[in-house]
């Protein structure tokens, strides 16, 4: 499957979104946890059990410690569902 | 027992079941109660497996990284632990998030989902960790080689082999002990942390957590 970046982010963005319990931040490439309020230690587990769920993915462990910002991420869950 | 007979080395992999009781007899400070077991709806026996499972991954720069621990023997035994790394460090991350990632990796969704609820709880005492800073966590001593000065050895250690300008470290609010010697050593109190919630006595070993801070150098 090689789904689009456009139908990716609001997926994305609903998830971290129901997390947080809040829509305040952007969804630009260089976003980082730091920049969004309540994105922590905590929350940050849930965000990463969420988007596993929402896209049916499993993360190993060696590409989320290496994840930098949101286009990180964005690259990671296409990577996935291309299989790679 | 002369100073003679004291050895600081790293750590190794065959050290995790002497990093894992470090790890547990922190988490307690002193109490029942370990937050590692409590707030993820684990057994104390679970969570030691789960522990060890995190520190076999071998991930750097956080607390549940086996090469951020130096061990202090005395005579050849194994004698006490303490972890020390330099905040964000490691792939630029926050050792929060890489923490994050261990535990989410490790421990089972309803493990997580447990944490999700109990959030409010812990969120008083979560200490941000300052980037760059040396953060000095999880020491334990085996009580047969206390009175030793190991402790302070181990702190004296990661200080030594760090290059940064600052150490942090944080302590439950009653570990009277504790806060005595990293006075001692040079700490100095910059802010308590505490939860309000009514719950957090049934999770935490205290409701409130000092953060110390020593200046190492210019």
């Amino acid at each position: 499957m090689n789904m689009q970046r456009e139908e990716l982010l609001p997926r994305i963005r609903r998830t971290v979104e129901t997390v947080l319990g809040h829509g305040d931040f952007e969804m630009r490439d260089d976003l980082t946890a730091a920049d969004v309020e309540g994105w922590d230690s905590l929350t940050h587990m849930s965000i990463i059990t969420g988007l596993e769920k929402e896209f049916s993915v499993k993360f190993k462990l060696k590409e989320i410690n290496k994840l930098k910002n949101m286009g990180s991420l964005i690259e990671l869950i296409q990577a996935k569902l291309a299989g790679a | 027992m002369t100073s003679s007979t004291v050895t600081i080395r790293s750590a190794t992999l065959a050290d995790i079941p002497f990093i894992v009781e470090t790890i547990v007899s922190a988490e307690k400070s002193n109490s029942p109660r370990m937050g590692l077991a409590t707030l993820f709806a684990q057994s104390e026996e679970r969570t030691r497996e789960l522990i060890a499972a995190m520190l076999e991954e071998e991930v750097d720069g956080c607390e549940f990284s086996v090469s951020s621990f130096l061990i202090a023997e005395v005579a050849g035994s194994t004698a006490a632990a303490l972890a020390g790394w330099v905040e964000g460090q490691e792939e630029d991350m926050p050792s929060g998030l890489l923490k994050a990632n261990l535990i989410g990796f490790t421990f089972p969704a309803v493990s997580i989902a447990a944490l999700r609820e109990k959030g409010p709880i812990i969120s008083g005492v979560q200490i941000e960790r300052e980037k760059g800073a040396l953060q000095i966590e999880y020491l334990h001593v085996d009580p047969m080689h206390r009175g030793k000065g190991l402790a302070a050895a181990l702190i004296n250690a990661h200080i030594g082999r760090s290059e940064v300008s600052k150490a942090q470290i944080q302590a439950f609010a009653d570990n009277a002990v504790a806060i005595r010697l990293y006075r001692k050593l040079g700490f100095e109190e910059t802010r308590t942390y505490t939860s309000t919630h009514p719950d957090t006595l049934h999770y935490l070993p205290h409701h409130s957590k000092i953060l110390m801070e020593r200046h190492i150098r210019p």
